[in-house]
């Protein structure tokens, strides 16, 4: 590695640790991290689990899974949870709204505005014949910044292309790729989107055909 | 560690007739497509319907119970489904996870093997910074890279918003020293 890695650098490369993970006895049980996130335990409890998604990329990735899930009923945008520790949260606030100077910008991610999360939508017609020439999958992007990866696979569900971090909102199968599927084989394709807060969202399954 | 929250199951008497069911296979399905990495899209089916059986199990078994309300616990059951499986490939080195059988097209925008090779030799880098910093920064640090505000960590820590701050920069700072130890700097 050459060069200084700037905050999103560093980000990338710890998410991209959970790829090769390996969970361990020591992983807390799902419900436990969802509970953390969700800030139902104590704060000593929390630590711990923070704890350990420190030093262990299969629960890290457990974490920002919990976190992305946000039951549509009770989705609060900006809180880190709720329970017991809304009060800091207010709290926190205020302290803000006193003026308090966090500083921040200059050391990585910095604050992150969380929202409702852009919904992926196909730019291809559903069930579309692509030629193979010009197979191009396409899709709505996401906020600047944003990551996608791609999934194609068969109807029965082989995987066909896997595509990470893709900077654009769409992709060109290359012809070659396509090479052992008979004219009108259908395709099924989906998206993962990265958002630059490190959220996820995930595209339902899109259909294509090899034209 | 304290006692885990207690789950909350369905209303048993809400999910016992087959329009319950379809609603509640909707609901788990919505809740697994929100989040089913990519590469595990081909077991969505599979997970939604691992899901209801706990859910039903636990109905069975405990009867109605409080909570966090219908579907709080839905997700949390479609959540600790999906992390069990994560969990369960990653344990089998046979699974190959990241393999394509397809090599990497360079307009794709894939990073290629010399960049992903780097990045992974930075990610082994910051996780053996973090294993080597003191607990505080290691938490604010983590919380950082997670993508939490000040304000969101020092809520979740049970810490004054002040200190979390510090915390947060003087275990940057280390990061960034440690980073530089191991030569990853110009």
């Amino acid at each position: 590695m050459t060069g200084q890695p700037d905050g999103r650098d560093l980000v990338t490369a710890w998410e991209n640790l959970a790829e090769s993970a390996r969970p361990t006895d020591d992983c807390p049980p799902p419900e436990r991290i969802w509970h953390a996130v969700r800030g139902d335990l104590s704060p000593a409890e929390t630590r711990t689990v923070i704890g350990h998604t420190a030093v262990c990329a299969s629960c890290a990735e457990a974490w920002r899974l919990a976190r992305s899930m946000e039951p549509p009923a009770e989705a609060a945008p900006a809180a880190p949870g709720r329970g017991r520790q809304r009060w800091a949260a207010a709290a926190a606030a205020l302290l803000l709204a006193a003026g308090l100077s966090w500083q921040l910008l200059d050391r990585g991610p910095g604050p992150i505005e969380r929202g409702e999360p852009p919904e992926i939508e196909s730019l291809v017609p559903e069930g579309a014949s692509l030629p193979r020439r010009a197979f191009l999958l396409e899709w709505s992007p996401g906020p600047e910044g944003a990551r996608y990866d791609l999934l194609v696979t068969t109807p029965a569900l082989e995987v066909g292309v896997r595509w990470r971090r893709l900077e654009e909102p769409r992709y060109r199968v290359p012809a070659a790729k396509l090479r052992g599927l008979g004219d009108g084989a259908e395709l099924l394709w989906r998206v993962e989107m990265v958002l630059p807060d490190g959220r996820h969202v995930a595209s339902p399954a899109f259909r294509v055909r090899v034209g | 560690m304290g006692a885990e929250p207690e789950d909350s199951p369905v209303s048993s008497s809400a999910a016992a007739d087959e329009g319950d069911h379809d609603e509640l296979r909707r609901a788990l399905d919505s809740a697994v497509r929100r989040v089913c990495p990519a590469w595990l899209v081909s077991a969505r089916d599979d997970l939604v319907q691992v899901a209801m059986m706990k859910v039903i199990r636990l109905r069975d078994r405990r009867g109605e119970g409080p909570g966090e309300g219908k579907a709080s616990y839905l997700w949390k059951v479609a959540y600790s489904t999906l992390v069990d499986e994560i969990r369960r490939r990653r344990r089998r080195p046979e699974e190959a996870l990241d393999e394509a059988p397809w090599r990497t097209d360079p307009a794709s925008g894939d990073p290629g093997p010399e960049r992903r090779a780097m990045a992974a030799e930075l990610g082994e880098a910051i996780r053996d910074c973090l294993a080597r910093m003191v607990t505080p920064r290691q938490l604010a640090v983590t919380l950082h890279l997670q993508g939490y505000t000040v304000p969101e960590a020092a809520a979740l820590l049970g810490w004054s918003a002040k200190r979390a701050d510090n915390l947060v920069y003087r275990g940057l700072k280390n990061l960034r020293d440690c980073l530089a130890g191991k030569g990853l700097k110009p």
